[in-house]
């Protein structure tokens, strides 16, 4: 696999992750491709895909606070933590998870809790290769991680969207 | 911290695959008997590959403006070599692994090429109802193996991948037995067949080479094992393969070294690209 390859592998989740932190689809190609150019003209680059991981996102993300701080709005990015846990989040009855009301509810979170979201869950990160990038530790990913799943899943179950049907209607084999 | 706050850190990071082993086995044994856990699990499982769908950029997307497509630093290059080389050395260390499907045309290979079909159907069809189907209650132990006279699933969380699917009716030419998905974090998805009757696949791993998507099959006695996936890292492919060969000998838990392979070269895997 060479670098090109290397990196085509993590289109998709450099996709995923700037679309989450941006909510913009021009702003989000736009940071991708400076990090790939980054990544791909870079002097040392981490061998141990791991490393190479947290690396390709911690550009990319780098990338899009260097957005904000030009555009004056560094401090939009707020984590807002929830405050307790709703014992309806335990509970959780039946909710509708799909594709398209999850993408409505994550555009909803701060931007912070989209971001630890997006690095777990659509980056692909382990929590140790998440802790590095944001300089934390790990028990505060861990804990970054449940409560934004818990924003999350409070605003899926108090959103008015009506998930699309799937086209498949569920046939199992 | 609060208790549930406590409960609901654990249960994220199980689904996460970031619980040490015996932690992971009390969240499985509570899943397997508290049907509100499982629920809680299942609709977590959900969310996770509902949120992967947003890796999903428009078909026009480049990574790389067209200007930049041609730049190929030298180090990425040697460090393809060695890594090509690396993985030759696993592979020729790990053991030979039979191939089937272009030369080869005994009955062995025209019944594992027939399974290979239908294995193939579901599997693909599986994976592209996943975005808009919700995963079945997560109620299946993910430790060790459940030891349920017919139905054993195998511990693979190691490598970062849980039972999300269990079909418990599954038919591949006259063989009938189940078949167990799993799915991953990164896009990973394993459809993991076990049948029973009188076949005439080798009890020697068997690689299907000459297609997508990726299959390994075995047998022990009458028990015959098919195992398929799309888009994963061939040496991570096989070395789930040979942990599971092992395992459905005897059924016995994985050793600490097994465990630690499996977790090392799923750490060093890229995701899946399927």
């Amino acid at each position: 696999m060479d670098q090109r390859e290397r990196l085509e592998s993590y289109r998709d989740r450099l996709y995923g992750y700037a679309i989450s932190l941006s909510q913009d689809p021009d702003l989000s190609r736009d940071l991708v491709q400076e990090c790939a150019l980054k990544a791909l003209s870079a002097k040392k680059i981490p061998q141990d895909e791991p490393a190479f991981r947290a690396w390709l996102f911690r550009i990319l993300r780098n990338a899009f606070l260097d957005h904000l701080r030009a555009a004056n709005k560094l401090a939009d990015f707020t984590l807002e933590e929830s405050e307790d846990l709703d014992p309806d989040v335990w509970s959780a009855e039946e909710r509708m998870v799909d594709a398209v009301t999850v993408r409505v509810a994550l555009a909803a979170l701060p931007t912070g809790q989209r971001d630890i979201i997006a690095l777990i869950d659509i980056a692909g990160l382990r929590y140790a290769e998440a802790a590095v990038l944001l300089d934390i530790p790990v028990g505060t990913v861990m804990s970054r991680v449940s409560r934004a799943r818990q924003a999350l899943l409070l605003r899926i179950s108090g959103s008015n969207v009506t998930p699309l049907k799937s086209a498949q209607g569920g046939r199992r084999r | 911290m609060s208790r549930l706050e406590k409960d609901w850190e654990t249960l994220n990071a199980y689904v996460d695959g970031e619980l040490a082993p015996s932690e992971a086995a009390a969240v499985a044994r509570d899943i397997a008997q508290n049907p509100g856990t499982a629920e809680t699990a299942a609709t977590l499982s959900s969310l996770k590959s509902a949120l992967l769908e947003q890796a999903d950029p428009p078909g026009d997307f480049e990574l790389l403006p067209p200007a930049a497509t041609d730049r190929k630093p030298q180090v990425w290059r040697a460090a393809h070599t060695a890594a090509t080389a690396a993985v030759l050395v696993i592979c020729m260390a790990a053991g030979a692994i039979w191939h089937w499907g272009t030369s080869r045309h005994d009955t062995a290979n025209i019944q594992v090429t027939a399974w290979y079909q239908e294995a193939t159907d579901i599997h693909r069809d599986w994976v592209a109802s996943r975005s808009g189907e919700r995963p079945p209650a997560l109620n299946i132990p993910a430790t060790a193996a459940l030891t349920a006279p017919e139905l054993r699933i195998p511990d693979l969380s190691d490598s970062g991948l849980t039972p999300i699917l269990l079909q418990a009716e599954a038919q591949l030419g006259s063989m009938t037995g189940y078949r167990v998905g799993y799915g991953g974090s990164r896009g990973c998805r394993i459809s993991f067949f076990v049948l029973q009757g009188d076949g005439e696949i080798p009890v020697h791993l068997t690689a299907r080479k000459d297609g997508a998507p990726q299959a390994l099959a075995w047998r022990h006695d009458h028990a015959h094992y098919l195992l398929l996936a799309e888009g994963m890292a061939e040496a991570r492919f096989d070395l789930i393969a040979r942990t599971l060969q092992n395992v459905t000998a005897d059924w016995r838990p994985l050793s600490p070294e097994i465990r630690t392979a499996l977790q090392k070269n799923r750490d060093k895997s890229a995701p899946c690209t399927a």
